[in-house]
């Protein structure tokens, strides 16, 4: 039973709490102040730190520690610059690099040690833009201070990835890793001996979409050209078109339970396989089940091998791909020859007296999908192939 | 004194593990701190257990007062029973008994008083002949109650206790006493908790780290208290605190608040499970108790153990400095060599020991308890994922056993101090220590791409696993409360809490085969050995007060309080790896094949090691702030409460970033309005009708707004500088029945209005530029009911509690969308994680107080719970629903003995996840587990 009086109390009482309401006006959300660092102009031939600006022609640059260029800056790199990378340093790029050598005088990016794994190379997880033409990049591989083994090119990011007649060599993980839908056109480069017992020469995930072609890979520990979508998300597919590239002594070191390929289209990837010459790998073409076996096209590739055991892994068993009628397919290690000048007998170990030009007769020559080139391999007899 | 020497060897023997942890611990300004707490544990131990010792030698000249309920005959535990002409005041022990020793023969006038019962007086004739106790029955008072104010006479380890508290209390309350967790098959916190209504425990794959879900609301919007005080968390990422580290036998009860009052920190969406720890009885307490037992698993499987003693303490870079670099041989090898044994049996065992001197002043208790328990579990884990046509599909499959051995050891200290009836202190200290060993091994096959050409084909990675951690909380509170005039109370309090975990070596060693498409194995080639120490450290420095005052408002009478707390936290967590790699060889060229681990060879990736940078180094601290005000008021049956209360946040944050364009650190600032009304109607004597509303918060995790990037196969994990904290409206009505002392039923319904839960989600999907990354996805609803039910029929009870819950939230989904040829987002309702839309729990009591008889059949069952959110369309991981099944039993024998049993799991229940439509995707099995024990009370 309550009084009027005590209704009164109460709607007073209410009021008093209604008041403490006003203080709500002191409830505030979140304010959030992240502390970021300044960047500096290049100024000196020793280099490390947030940068940017431009590395000189005829130069010599040492980098001592990390390099960073924050996104809205550029790293532009001369024709004729030579950079010596100490300190397993490397170069985390969230702007623009521009690497932009020519074929007189090229752009050496590399470690005095000459040993693989001695520094970071190009961690583009976030840039703006990448280019590369006519620059050596060699020796990369070591881990960061995380513990994570670094690519020798890193991009991550829906953005434009240009890698043209350039040169990479004894990085210890991948050699191009390139995924978050990046737009790839990777012309005419060599890739020799990537990779201790894991990593792929050309790595693509996740969306990437573009170009591979012309480019010679050997001796890499796992596969020559990779390429996937992702298990959990399938779009955007990867889509990449891989022709004319000469992919030689592939996948050995990486030992039998996970066994390189030449060429491997996996998880939902699709795209185009023409004109590759397929030589000597511990399997050659493997389209998996798993890939977008709807969509992808192939044929006109050259299976070769001095290895008698691989010849059953030009397409290995139980996967998709199959032995396409415009295939040329080796029976022997005497059976089409491709007539390399010089073809190493040692599969293994990293070798420098590859030279997979063809000679004159090569049963290569004039067998090509011609929407590509006439010619199957990396080195043809127009001008668009390898200029190495 | 007679015998320190005695004392100090047995002591130092204890202390000497614990000051090991803590010194690879701890650097720089932390052991300031560390030796300070283990001075303190030390001292007030000692001083403690000297002052208990003379209670020993009493003589045995009794008069035993047995007290009884009137009205059903059953025993009653914690009433006073006083002789004035003695001076003699003492409280029954469980059996409802007193023992008043050296009286002499003669007439006594005795009075009885128990809260909820009238106070009665007897007379008595006692001679040396008489033996048999006095019986004597009182009977329950039909008068309201007034609220306990310093020093109730109640004693809170009883069932009758906890339903006065409930029924009492200003807010919705759950409690669970003492008593009743002794005769339960439990053994520790988390197992004890998921018998309260609304809770349910989230555990990891190895059956550890237990957390409390409350109301379908997750670990992250409760929090844990003990003694009233948060607590820091051992966890290196969260602010939880495992509840299976904490021993059932050092708690005097667990209260769980699912409503809060202006006084009590907001930061509970859920609830706030408050974990209090024995303090000083009203009498002389001795009890001892100890307990051996066995594990089905290891009756039909052996145990894999690993030689944990050449782990090493410290990593590399710890021991060396920066500049050190590894050498292959700096890695011990036979962690990573695993056998079968035989398991020892588990133990558990305890001590508590009580007193009051000083005309009854100053009381003091010890607790100690230690448990070593060997557990095991068998797992088949399936990744799943959608194919192009969105059906979920096993994407890679595992099977993964788990030995796992746990030696929790738990010291509780505590002293108060009655100056006089205006003024109390107390100091009151938590020591928890919880040491893991687990090994693990794993075999995983890949069922999507990676050489996989058809069933029983593709790539298999061997995994072999071996961690050890020792985790440590600890708890020291400073409490006083002040009659400053009749009107005119003051409460404070400071304490400092510590949590720690150190893991050394964590050792995880994978090797890789292949069977290929024409079924052949390949050898078994050594791919990599990753080696991590770990160890982080929280601490809370905090101040607490309350000032209340009696007044009238209007003729009514009315409690005003007024109060503010501080709290400063500090936390780091620091990792270090190295990660070793097979070396090529020497005769193929080729990876190494694997023999066993003595023989393989390899080099140091990263012979430096990662502490300088690791993605899981950070540091932290928080500073929470606020202030409230609440006035209390009765009209007659109808209590209101009402109040507000502000709370202010600062947080900040630092990780050593490899990348330095990126932001390093964080500093965040935020306010928190929060009021709160809460009615309680009493109906009459028996029944309350209570509604409330009340607005709460949670608070991000440490690390989710930490910029960290964790690097994955599919995609990368990120932190979240801009997560915000996640807001609620809570709305809770309850009903409640109270027929007798031990009897009730309570019907309640919540709704609560959830505003930017943080849930994990991927981004970036149009892109190709995938991350996974806490985010706040929207608004949430949370609503539900529990109704609990406590009835007993003579010797025969029934308790039982059920909970229905549904909330909703709409999350983002990958949805593989062939026709557009794009992943995209599409919205799907779904519960909040860790949400069972039923929970129910039923035992089933047979008691004979004559015979000394208990016995208990206790089931429990947990309805479907999403358990795992995913981020592909219908690949949420639901838990199946659960039957499990537990008996304790209790003989007394004479009136100091008791035997008893508890026994768990015993329909070997397994743990099993599945998708939406039934595609299975865990598997665990853990099964049943039987202990038997003694403890001795006097």
């Amino acid at each position: 039973m309550f009084h009027s009086f005590q209704v009164l109390k109460s709607f007073l009482l209410v009021a008093v709490v209604l008041s403490l309401g006003f203080l709500a006006s002191c409830s505030k959300d979140e304010v959030v102040t992240p502390v970021a660092q300044p960047s500096n102009p290049i100024t000196n031939t020793t280099v490390s730190g947030n940068v940017k600006g431009t590395m000189l022609t005829g130069k010599t640059y040492t980098i001592t520690g990390d390099v960073y260029v924050k996104t809205g800056d550029t790293l532009y790199v001369q024709e004729g610059v030579t950079v010596n990378v100490t300190n397993n340093a490397a170069f985390y790029i969230h702007g623009a690099l521009l690497s932009c050598g020519t074929s007189a005088k090229p752009i050496y990016f590399t470690s005095p040690t000459a040993v693989g794994g001695s520094w970071g190379g190009f961690q583009c997880d976030s840039a703006t833009v990448v280019t590369i033409k006519w620059t050596h990049i060699d020796y990369t591989g070591g881990p960061n201070a995380a513990g994570d083994p670094r690519k020798t090119l890193y991009v991550n990011a829906p953005i434009k990835v240009t890698v043209e007649d350039s040169w990479v060599k004894k990085g210890l993980d991948d050699g191009f890793r390139l995924e978050g839908g990046c737009m790839i056109s990777l012309l005419r480069n060599t890739i020799e001996s990537q990779g201790s017992t894991d990593g792929e020469a050309i790595n693509v995930k996740n969306g990437a979409t573009g170009i591979i072609a012309y480019n010679v890979v050997w001796s890499t520990a796992g596969s020559a050209i990779k390429v996937e979508t992702n298990k959990t998300v399938l779009f955007p597919q990867t889509n990449v078109k891989v022709y004319n590239n000469t992919v030689a002594c592939n996948g050995f070191r990486r030992g039998a339970a996970e066994p390189g390929r030449g060429i491997l289209f996996d998880k939902y990837a699709t795209g185009e396989i023409y004109n590759n010459m397929i030589v000597n790998n511990y399997e050659g073409l493997e389209i998996a089940p798993a890939a977008d076996t709807v969509h992808i096209k192939y044929g006109n590739n050259y299976f070769f091998t001095t290895v008698d055991s691989t010849r059953v892994y030009f397409y290995p068993a139980g996967s998709f791909g199959k032995k396409q009628s415009t295939d040329i397919v080796s029976t022997s290690t005497t059976n089409q020859n491709p007539l390399f000048t010089n073809l190493d007998a040692n599969v293994v170990a990293a070798s420098n007296v590859n030279d997979f030009h063809l000679k004159s007769g090569s049963p290569a020559l004039n067998k090509g999908f011609t929407t590509y080139n006439k010619d199957i391999g990396a080195y043809t007899s127009d001008s668009n192939g390898n200029k190495h | 004194m007679a015998y320190p020497s005695f004392m100090e060897v047995w002591w130092g023997d204890f202390l000497r593990p614990q000051k090991q942890n803590l010194a690879y611990l701890h650097t720089g300004c932390g052991l300031n701190f560390i030796h300070f707490m283990n001075n303190f544990s030390h001292r007030f131990f000692l001083y403690i257990l000297l002052c208990l010792i003379p209670f020993a030698a009493q003589a045995n000249r009794s008069l035993i007062v047995q007290i009884l309920d009137g009205e059903n005959s059953q025993t009653i535990a914690g009433a006073s029973v006083s002789i004035r002409s003695l001076k003699l005041i003492l409280q029954t022990n469980e059996n409802g008994e007193v023992d008043f020793k050296d009286v002499p023969n003669g007439n006594y006038d005795l009075s009885v008083s128990m809260v909820g019962y009238t106070t009665q007086k007897f007379k008595i004739t006692f001679s040396e002949a008489v033996t048999a106790p006095f019986v004597l029955n009182i009977f329950p008072s039909e008068v309201n109650l007034s609220e306990v104010i310093i020093s109730g006479r109640l004693n809170k380890e009883t069932e009758y206790s906890s339903r006065y508290s409930e029924k009492t209390a200003d807010n919705v309350l759950n409690v669970i006493s003492a008593r009743t967790i002794e005769k339960s098959p439990d053994i520790n916190a988390a197992n004890v908790l998921q018998r309260l209504s609304g809770i349910s425990i989230q555990r990891s794959n190895g059956g550890t780290d237990s957390y409390t879900v409350i109301r379908g609301m997750e670990p992250r919007y409760n929090n844990t208290l003990i003694n009233g005080i948060k607590i820091a968390s051992p966890n290196e990422k969260s602010r939880f605190v495992p509840l299976d580290i904490i021993p059932s036998d050092l708690l005097q009860r667990i209260e769980v608040s699912k409503t809060l009052r202006p006084d009590m920190e907001a930061d509970a969406i859920g609830g706030t499970v408050n974990l209090i720890m024995k303090d000083a009885p009203d009498t002389t307490t001795l009890k001892a108790v100890a307990s051996v037992g066995y594990n089905q698993i290891f009756i039909d499987s052996k145990y894999t153990q690993f030689d944990q003693s050449v782990i090493q303490k410290k990593s590399l870079y710890s021991r060396y400095g920066a500049d050190y670099v590894a050498r292959p041989e700096d890695f011990s090898r036979k962690n990573l060599a695993f056998k079968g044994v035989r398991a020892a049996p588990n133990f558990t065992g305890g001590l508590t020991l009580g007193n009051r001197y000083f005309h009854r002043k100053l009381g003091a208790l010890i607790s100690l308890n230690v448990q070593n328990q060997y557990s095991g579990a068998e797992s088949a884990f399936n990744t799943i994922a959608n194919n192009i046509g969105n059906v979920l599909q096993k994407v890679d499959v595992a099977n993964r056993t788990y030995a796992t051995q746990q030696l929790n050891v738990g010291l509780v200290t505590h002293l108060d101090f009655v100056l006089n009836p205006n003024n109390k202190f107390s100091l009151s200290n938590v020591w928890l220590m919880s040491k893991m060993d687990q090994a693990r091994l794993s075999i995983d096959t890949a069922l999507l791409g990676d050489g996989r050409t058809g069933p029983g084909t593709g790539f298999v990675n061997v995994v072999y696993r071996s961690i050890e951690n020792r985790q440590i909380v600890e708890n020291l509170k400073l409490e006083g409360k002040h009659v400053l005039q009749p009107k005119l109370l003051v409460d404070w309090s400071t304490a400092i809490s510590f949590a720690s975990k150190v893991a050394p070596d964590r050792a995880e060693l994978v090797t890789d085969f292949k069977i290929g498409s024409d079924f052949k194995r390949t050898a078994t080639f050594f791919d990599r050995i990753s080696r991590i120490w770990q160890h982080n450290e929280d601490r809370d420095y905090s101040a607490n007060a309350n000032l209340t005052y009696y007044a009238h408002l209007f003729g009514n009478a009315v409690q005003w309080k007024a109060g503010g707390m501080f709290r400063y936290k500090t936390r780091f967590n620091h990792a270090d790896q190295y990660i070793l790699k097979p070396t090529i060889d020497t005769i193929t060229g080729q990876k190494q094949i694997f023999q066993n681990i003595e023989t393989a060879q390899w080099t140091v990736y990263n012979p430096r090691g990662t502490a300088e940078y690791d993605v899981n180094n950070y540091t932290a601290h928080e500073e929470v702030g606020a202030g409230y005000l609440q006035g209390k008021m009765d009209w007659g049956r109808m209590q209101v409460l009402a109040g507000a209360r502000v709370e202010f946040t600062g947080q900040a944050y630092k990780i050593k970033t490899i990348t330095t364009t990126q932001a390093n650190a964080v500093n965040i600032f935020y306010t928190d309005f929060l009021p709160g009304i809460h009615f309680k109607y009493r109906i009459n004597g028996l029944q309350n009708l209570r509604f409330s509303y009340f607005k709460s918060i949670a608070r991000p995790g440490y690390y989710e707004l930490v910029p960290y990037k964790i690097n994955g196969s599919e995609f990368d994990e990120v932190g979240n500088p801009y997560l915000k904290h996640t807001k609620a409206d809570n709305l809770d009505v309850r009903y409640e029945l109270y027929s007798n002392k031990e009897d009730q039923i309570l019907l309640g319904g919540f709704y609560k209005w959830i505003n930017k839960p943080i849930e994990f989600g991927l981004t970036g999907l149009s892109s190709g530029q995938i991350i996974y990354t806490p985010n706040n996805f929207g608004n949430a609803i949370n609503r539900g009911f529990e109704l609990v039910l406590v009835k007993y029929f003579g010797a025969f009870g029934v308790t039982g509690n059920y909970t229905f819950t549904a909330s909703n939230i709409a999350s983002k989904k990958a949805f593989n969308d062939s026709l557009l040829q794009q992943t995209r987002f599409i919205l799907v309702n779904r519960p909040l994680q860790g949400q069972s839309r039923h929970i129910a729990n039923l035992s089933f009591i047979y008691r004979n107080s004559v015979k000394g008889l208990y016995a208990q059949m206790a089931f429990e069952y947990i309805g479907r719970t999403l358990k795992e959110v995913s981020a592909d369309f219908g690949g949420d991981y639901y838990q199946k629903r659960q039957f499990i099944l537990g008996i304790s039993a209790e003989k007394r024998f004479g009136r100091h003995w008791i035997l008893f049993g508890k026994f768990n799991n015993l329909l070997n229940t397994p743990t099993i996840l599945e998708t939406k439509n039934g595609l299975l995707v865990q598997r665990n099995i853990y099964k049943a587990s039987y202990q038997i024990g003694v403890s001795f009370t006097h």
